[in-house]
């Protein structure tokens, strides 16, 4: 039945699906893991990162962009649709600046990059954007912001959430961690990030790449010692855990 | 041609010869040969019907499989007895030596240790139509009267139809088919209907069934298309499987050698991040 109608987004299915959105769902689980986490006072972001061949630059590999000096986004799908995506959304920020002049609150980007995933869902011979983003940010007032939105157009805001591949044992593992004790600390929400990313991403500091941007500051990478030590403190504390519950018995 | 309601519809013009195209992308049935080395033929030799003894026979299908197979069972103390050649089009690239886990071949190993345990490790993209041609020149160089065969293969999960929507099943997951000659249950669910399996995979277990052989099929469902490690680790449950527990020899580089294979199977992929 299906093949009626894949070929055609503007069409709809006699049982209600557009069937290329869903298959652009599918284009983002082919995309690598990547993780927000909202605390009170900062917000982080986490990605899966790839092996990149022995001859090809690093940096040209990113999953992690910065929209404004305040806004970030961290993206699992087509590449090529994330660039295009990411370039309007830059260009809007800036837009926003000087007609409004005040920087773009989170909703607003947010809203603007859903509503132009959404264009694509509707017109005639576009596909849609095969990617999911993690839009983190804080509001001038000062108020942390973790936004995802997915092919369809859709936007939502979260706590905490994964996309790409294996989002859904990590978006559990989340719910079962994520507690507003953790939220309060800026050292454990990017531990929970982390810990989050290594339940499905083969463990090593050279595996993953986080970002954190606190109120005012800009985005920082997290360089890779930092990283081992943050799996240190991990790796220990999963010890300390073991050896009570051994003395518990 | 695109319309307003979104159908393709065919565009003839009379400038273009269409019957003349249609040659070129007919898929041409070439039949697969195989080819033994010298020691393969020496022990064929032996025994008057030219064939040589079998008691375990792993088929791994596909790069998930055929990596798998690479990393948990011929890592060690296995030699090359043959080949199986066939099925490369123009656009397929290998390296000359033909020793690259990405390379597009089919090797028949066999244990050093115990010469009536072979695996065969395809690599090859085997057309349907040649499935026949393959199993009907490996079949006949051996004895599976008292064979255990293990066939693992893999299969998109845009293909699977159950129950459940795919993202309930947490793929990748196995399933299983067998021949009615094997008696215990196998370690993960049967395949269930209206699900098929086709191609090399199928050709080898019909062919199982109708000569009375033991033979496991192990199915992984991934809902990635390329190489990933996940997808090979789906198939572990199969080393505790009879015959396979009985052949291995633990790996400690198993999880180095893994991410090596992903690593030459994703240079190309650079289309999803």
């Amino acid at each position: 039945m299906s093949d009626r109608y894949d070929r055609a987004i503007t069409v709809f299915s006699p049982d209600g699906h557009l069937f290329q959105v869903e298959y652009a769902q599918e284009a983002v689980k082919k995309g690598s893991t990547a993780v927000g986490v909202r605390g009170k006072n900062i917000v982080v972001l986490g990605v899966e990162k790839k092996a990149v061949a022995k001859l090809q630059e690093d940096r040209t590999v990113r999953k992690i962009a910065l929209l404004d000096d305040h806004v970030a986004l961290a993206f699992a799908g087509l590449t090529a649709d994330a660039r295009i995506l990411i370039n309007r959304a830059r260009v809007e920020c800036q837009s926003h600046k000087l007609t409004v002049e005040d920087p773009v609150t989170l909703e607003y980007i947010t809203r603007y990059i859903a509503q132009l995933k959404q264009k694509y869902t509707q017109s005639n011979g576009r596909r849609p954007f095969g990617l999911s983003s993690l839009i983190i940010g804080f509001d001038y007032d000062g108020t942390p912001h973790l936004y995802q939105t997915d092919p369809s157009g859709t936007y939502h805001e979260w706590k905490a959430n994964a996309i790409g591949r294996s989002a859904k044992p990590v978006r559990e593992f989340l719910e079962k961690n994520y507690t507003e004790e953790v939220a309060v600390n800026d050292d454990e929400c990017i531990k929970l990030a982390l810990k989050a990313l290594l339940e499905v991403v083969q463990s090593g500091a050279k595996n993953v790449e986080l970002a954190v941007m606190t109120d005012k500051q800009p985005l920082r990478m997290l360089e890779l010692k930092k990283v081992e030590e943050y799996i240190e403190q991990i790796e220990k504390e999963k010890e300390e855990e073991a050896e009570k519950k051994k003395q518990k018995k | 041609m695109a319309t307003f309601f979104g159908e393709i519809l065919p565009v003839r013009s009379r400038a273009v010869d269409d019957d003349e195209e249609d040659e070129d992308y007919e898929s041409q049935a070439c039949p697969m040969t195989v080819r033994w080395s010298p020691a393969a033929k020496a022990s064929m030799s032996e025994r008057k019907d030219q064939k040589m003894e079998c008691l375990v026979f792993v088929m791994a299908i596909g790069p998930a499989a055929t990596g798998f197979s690479q990393t948990y069972i011929t890592h060690t103390n296995y030699e090359i007895l043959g080949a199986v050649f066939g099925g490369m089009n123009d656009g397929d690239i290998n390296s000359i030596q033909q020793t690259s886990p990405a390379d597009k071949c089919c090797y028949i190993y066999r244990n050093k240790e115990d010469p009536t345990v072979f695996v065969c490790q395809c690599n090859l993209t085997v057309l349907p139509e040649n499935s026949f041609s393959f199993v009907s020149q490996l079949f006949p160089c051996f004895d599976f009267d008292h064979a255990t065969i293990s066939i693992l293969c893999t299969a998109s999960t845009s293909e699977y139809k159950g129950e459940k929507p795919i993202s309930d099943m947490n793929p990748p997951f196995l399933r299983a088919l067998k021949t009615t000659k094997v008696i215990a249950t196998p370690t993960c669910p049967y395949l269930e209907q209206p699900n098929m399996i086709s191609g090399l995979p199928a050709q080898v277990m019909a062919e199982c069934q109708m000569h009375n052989i033991k033979a496991t099929m192990y199915i992984c469902f991934a809902d990635t298309i390329f190489l990933d490690s996940l997808t090979m680790r789906a198939f572990i449950p199969v080393l505790q499987t009879t015959p396979i527990k009985d052949i291995i020899q633990k790996n400690p580089k198993c999880n180095e050698m893994m991410r090596t294979l992903v690593d030459l199977h994703s240079q190309h992929n650079t289309l999803y991040l």
